[in-house]
């Protein structure tokens, strides 16, 4: 009831999408109070506002899939604001994560957050520098195709998103350079960083050529909550234009019954302490068996081009 | 309660991570350069014989964009040795046997003049398709052809058009060279950050440094990288301008104005 009540006064298309308002309200509160509540700059408050952050990138997700807002003029300022929280302009998930990203496919170049641009031995180190190298492909992938014919109005965008973010990071530099600096600047490049690492948690040692085992899922419902359902992210990589709130339930009608059980992790708490603490090597790359299904692939990859250029 | 001192030695630690593992991902791209230069102890240098002895190709797509130009996306890379003879030291000649799988690695001069548009016509032809969704096909080829001298590694492994010895040696000083130029940055950076008074004007100066390093060091790293992509997998990204093809094109600007 009052998840509707509020939903109505937002004016989010689905009552659920109060959640993901909610996630980065509470985000920008903690930025705020550790900048202006001495008392406040600890330990508690600024996991907290990492975490928050990370959760404000997968909104930003979220959102670029499928505008929250039922006017268009809110979702362009919704950007803004989680612009300034990732301090990178959101709109750049367009090419990099929905157009490049869902097809593992740069028009036959690799994606750019393809786990594989990352190879040290000692497997704990690719998750730590994959952002410093994915990063910057992503930042040129989108220049080049930024640049294309009918890119004016995401270049405009992405142009205020950018001043936007840097601008107002720089004022709250210039007011209180230290304090900008270690509990807004650091929570913001922990979310964005953590936002790219989440590409080779997702798919490292995934087959990408399959239909469904190119995914980890991370299955936990608690995680999951907070998650906005982005841990099940094999029906999410299939099936890109499905709000989140549906997730859950797709997983395991369509999912479930065809994919490798293997990759349905309960926690990526556990995930990631076996795979990048427990472990020194990198573990060997599954080989999928069901190719014979890459048309239904080609026909979303055909269909996401021809939206994304009308 | 974090203090300015925790969270200053934090954010350094995190600085300093970047930092070395960015060096030793370059590490990483110096060891694969060295490997090609102990690769090439087994090479001949000659003129090729007869017909053509092997050819490179890149599929690309290109794009309109809005400032009258065509981008060009490199889709696929292709390398084949046909085989064929290579002339030794005047007289003697090599048999080099085909190796589908061996890498040609062309010149990249020779790539550009084989990427170029040529003239007017073509551009407006080609910009009538690469203003549509699935834009403007083509396969750029240049093939190592009789007479050119060439470098074969191994039995056809690599076949190039230029000292695949020395352009290994060359990538590989100027990976060494970033590295202790990029710790070098980053130590003058920390250096500043740490100035005495703790936090104060310099130390602030410091820490700006730092973030512009922290942001700006990655992209150096990556497009240093890129750099030293094996010469048969290199970028090669063509823009066609329209402007520039009128520019140097003086009968084809005559013939559009009149």
């Amino acid at each position: 009831m009052l998840q509707r009540v509020a939903s109505r006064f937002l004016g989010v298309k689905y009552a659920s999408d109060v959640r993901q308002v909610w996630t980065v309200a509470t985000y920008y509160a903690l930025l705020a109070s550790m900048f202006f509540v001495p008392a406040c700059r600890n330990v508690v408050f600024l996991g907290a506002a990492c975490a928050f952050s990370f959760l404000s990138a997968v909104v930003g997700h979220n959102t670029l899939h499928q505008g929250m807002f039922e006017s268009k003029r809110m979702n362009m300022v919704w950007r803004y604001v989680l612009s300034f929280g990732g301090l990178f302009p959101i709109s750049a998930v367009i090419p990099s994560h929905n157009l490049v990203h869902h097809h593992f496919d740069d028009d036959g170049q690799p994606d750019w957050a393809a786990p594989e641009h990352v190879r040290f031995s000692w497997n704990l180190l690719n998750i730590v520098h994959f952002p410093n190298v994915a990063g910057p492909l992503t930042f040129n992938g989108v220049q080049r195709w930024a640049r294309l014919a009918g890119k004016g109005e995401f270049r405009k965008q992405y142009t205020r998103e950018l001043v936007f973010a840097f601008g107002l990071t720089g004022a709250l530099l210039v007011w209180d350079f230290w304090t900008a600096l270690f509990f807004v600047v650091v929570p913001q490049l922990w979310g964005a960083r953590w936002f790219l690492r989440i590409n080779i948690i997702q798919h490292d040692g995934c087959d990408t050529t399959t239909e469904w085992n190119h995914s980890r899922n991370f299955v936990g419902k608690i995680f999951n909550w907070f998650m906005m359902n982005n841990g099940y992210h094999t029906i999410h990589h299939n099936r890109a234009g499905m709000h989140w709130s549906e997730l859950a339930k797709a997983h395991e009608k369509e999912v479930v019954p065809r994919m490798d059980p293997t990759l349905d992790e309960p926690s990526m708490l556990w995930y990631l302490a076996r795979t990048y603490l427990l472990r020194f090597s990198r573990p060997a790359k599954r080989v999928g068996t069901e190719h014979e299904e890459m048309g239904a692939r080609l026909t979303r990859k055909a269909q996401a081009e021809a939206d994304a250029l009308a | 309660m974090l203090s300015r001192e925790i969270m200053g030695a934090l954010c350094l630690g995190v600085l300093w991570v970047t930092a070395l593992l960015v060096a030793a991902a370059a590490w990483q791209d110096f060891r694969d350069l060295r490997a090609i230069v102990r690769r090439t102890r087994k090479m001949i240098e000659g003129v090729v014989k007869g017909g053509d002895l092997a050819e490179w190709s890149v599929e690309q797509t290109g794009r309109a964009t809005d400032d009258d130009a065509i981008a060009f996306h490199d889709r696929s890379f292709h390398s084949e040795v046909f085989g064929g003879k290579v002339g030794v030291d005047g007289s003697a000649e090599r048999d080099i046997v085909a190796n589908a799988k061996g890498e040609v690695w062309v010149g990249e001069r020779a790539r550009e003049e084989a990427a170029s548009c040529g003239d007017v016509t073509t551009y407006d032809a080609a910009h009538a398709i690469a203003r549509k969704a699935k834009g403007f096909a083509r396969t750029v080829r240049v093939r190592v052809r009789a007479g050119e001298r060439v470098w074969v590694v191994g039995d056809g492994e690599i076949v190039s058009t230029f000292d695949p010895r020395a352009w290994a040696r060359n990538k590989s000083f100027l990976v060494l060279a970033f590295i202790p130029i990029e710790l070098a940055c980053c130590a003058a950076a920390t250096r500043l950050a740490l100035s005495v008074p703790h936090f104060g004007t310099m130390s602030i100066i410091g820490a700006v440094a730092c973030i512009a390093f922290f942001l700006g060091v990655t992209p150096v790293a990556v497009a240093l990288r890129e750099s030293v992509r094996r010469p048969n997998e290199a970028f090669l990204r063509t823009v066609w301008s329209r402007k520039a093809l009128l520019h140097n094109d003086v009968p084809a600007r005559k013939a559009l104005r009149s």
